[in-house]
């Protein structure tokens, strides 16, 4: 490989040079070696190239957690495209409407999103070329794999687009370019020093931007990575240990759980040297019983939007110097310091820099912002804007939507969304995507989503007021089902006469949350049919 | 996980296993939106695509609806509505 490769796969492509029969990858038990997926990703990569009939652009990666979809991760990338999670745990419609987006050129189809394909497919008028690597021994394993030098990735390449819930009622597409995503693997790796010995957890779906840290940073090191099945987050400590794992990467909902469920003990994670949390604001309280249990590791809080390219803050948790911290922001743990490449700034509404110390939205520039969204320069132009006052007018900033307010060591603590995004499990949901499919529906008028209960700043489910005549709440079921993610979903659906009005005629979320806190029961809405759904559906 | 030779000659262990498994069963399609007659060996997860969210929710449900303590270490190896059933079963022993 030469060295003028700085794409996302230069790293895995060096230490399948390096050491072709180190262990890159375990999933169920089964251990696949950098030469064995470096030959897979090569051969598939050759069957992309073989069937079409112009440079491939992006591929999709359907399937989750397997080893078909992370060799069909790296395919992509040998084949010189960028890659297009999709997760089979999605309603189809919603996958569909992102193949349609991302405009396709192939889609790489494990077992678990096989059993989707068809209805995913369903109505698509341009439908990419299809590999089922599980069960087709046709163009898969008769393929020329590509072998030597492979098509060039510059550094303005997509290397992969992520699509994030949008407020306006469609997911909104983030493309990251093969700059962004390696200026954050160069922060990884000279902050952590990770190496070949490292055994690293996967604990994210693909469609989390996270799971590229667990993938491309372990690779980058010559380390290996455990993939996690969906039920082993509910027993973390025995996946770490039986794997002894010694760096783990989640939600901080992961050890909030623990600790409810009396998981979480002294010295009970003794192999962890790396404890990284990110995506929702993590407690002191789970810092501290993380920290008591894994008293090898070093426990961080990451911070950042997908726009950002994975994370762009950190704060190293200080037994002596973070309990502190915490007391400045509601017992939540700082999200810390900028990247040391990247520029920081909090806004007020005008987009001017806030007097030290006081809220503002954050904001950051540097190599790892995308470029904006994809096909929407509206909505790019909204969100990635020039600051004049930040001392950098002609870099693009991303406004982040959080409110922080910055300390006086430089670290910045989290407050709160400016907007109405909120975080349910540490994914990503904007409520107006949930009030746009409740507003299709027959006879509804009014609809309104609250995050509901919030606990330590993250919500625990969703619900949904809804107002109109002749409201089926079968039907409002039905509408979330086929289009909204299983945590998307609200667990709840109230019905009102009449939605309370503030004195400028908008709806008043406050009297439905203030009802919400009273408990139902005795508050005081009309004629509520509320209806109690289980949040499993 | 298959049947294991002990059982046999044990009607009501059979029985009573038969008629827990048809009970998860019908918890597992109405609440979890796992299809009519999936297979009773498949992987609920890696095979048939529940979610960790849905895994914590079928635990407290088993918890709820048995009235049984079930420990999480048991849990994730219950990976199959076979072996699930046998974990119940264990359990209320």
């Amino acid at each position: 490989m030469p060295s003028t490769d700085h794409s996302l796969r230069a790293g895995f492509l060096r230490q399948v040079a390096l050491r072709p029969d180190a262990p890159a990858l375990v999933v169920e038990n089964r251990v696949s070696s950098y030469g064995r997926l470096d030959e897979t990703a090569r051969r598939w990569a050759g069957a992309i190239v073989e069937r079409l009939d112009r440079p491939a652009e992006r591929v999709g990666v359907f399937g989750s957690r397997s080893e078909i979809s992370y060799s069909a991760t790296l395919a992509a990338l040998c084949s010189g495209a960028a890659f297009v999670p999709l997760n089979p745990r999605f309603p189809p419609e919603r996958t569909r409407a992102m193949i349609r987006q991302a405009e396709l050129d192939a889609l790489i189809v494990d077992g678990l999103a096989s059993t989707q394909l068809a209805a995913t497919l369903q109505g698509l008028d341009r439908a990419p070329i299809v590999f089922l690597p599980g069960n087709e021994t046709g163009d898969l394993e008769c393929a020329r794999p590509l072998h030597g030098e492979l098509p060039p990735l510059p550094p303005d390449r997509l290397a992969y687009l992520l699509f994030t819930s949008g407020s306006t009622g469609t997911p909104k597409g983030v493309p990251i370019l093969h700059s962004n995503v390696r200026a954050f693997i160069n922060w990884a790796m000279e902050h952590y020093q990770f190496g070949p010995d490292d055994r690293f957890s996967q604990a994210f779906d693909q469609t989390f931007d996270l799971s590229i840290f667990d993938l491309f940073v372990a690779w980058q090191a010559g380390a290996c990575v455990y993939a996690m099945s969906p039920v082993d987050l509910l027993a973390p400590s025995r996946f770490i240990n039986k794997n002894e794992l010694t760096v783990w990467f989640s939600v901080p909902s992961v050890p909030a759980q623990m600790r409810k469920r009396d998981l979480l003990g002294p010295h009970t994670l003794p192999t962890l040297q790396w404890s990284l949390f990110c995506g929702e604001p993590l407690s002191r309280a789970s810092a501290e019983a993380w920290q008591a249990a894994a008293p090898n590791s070093v426990v961080e809080n990451l911070y950042g939007p997908t726009e950002l390219t994975i994370a762009c803050t950190v704060h190293r948790w200080d037994p002596r110097v973070s309990p502190a911290l915490c007391a400045c922001a509601n017992d939540v743990v700082p999200i810390g310091r900028p990247f040391r490449a990247l520029t920081a700034v909090a806004v007020d509404e005008d987009l001017e820099p806030v007097a030290d110390g006081d809220p503002g939205e954050l904001c950051v520039c540097g190599p790892q912002t995308s470029p904006g969204y994809w096909n929407d320069s509206a909505r790019s132009a909204e969100r990635f804007v020039q600051i004049p006052g930040s001392g950098m007018p002609d870099a693009f900033f991303y406004r982040t939507g959080d409110q922080v307010r910055q300390l006086q060591n430089g670290e910045y603590v989290w407050l709160a969304r400016t907007d109405r995004q909120i975080k349910v499990l540490g994914f990503r949901v904007e409520l107006g995507e949930i009030e746009g499919v409740l507003q299709n529906v027959t006879g509804v008028v009014h609809a309104v989503a609250l995050g509901w209960p919030i606990n330590e700043g993250t919500a625990k489910g969703i619900v949904a007021f809804v107002s109109g005549t002749r409201i089926d709440v079968g039907k409002l079921q039905d509408a979330c089902k086929s289009t909204l993610v299983t945590y998307m979903m609200p667990n709840r659906f109230i019905v009102l006469e009449e939605m309370p009005l503030n004195s400028n005629g908008k709806i008043d979320r406050l009297i439905l949350e203030a009802q919400l806190e009273g408990g139902l029961e005795s508050d005081s809405v009309s004629n509520p049919v509320s209806n109690e759904e289980s949040a499993a559906l | 996980m298959t049947t294991s030779a002990s059982d046999q000659g044990d009607g009501n262990l059979d029985a009573n296993l038969g008629k827990l498994k048809n009970e998860l069963r019908q918890v597992l399609t109405s609440s979890f939106s796992l299809a009519e007659g999936f297979d009773e060996r498949a992987d609920l997860y890696r095979d048939l695509g529940m979610s960790s969210m849905q895994a914590m929710e079928l635990l407290m449900a088993l918890e709820e609806g048995y009235a049984v303590k079930v420990p999480d270490e048991q849990f994730v190896e219950a990976t199959s509505l076979e072996r699930l059933a046998r974990m119940m079963h264990g359990l209320m022993i």
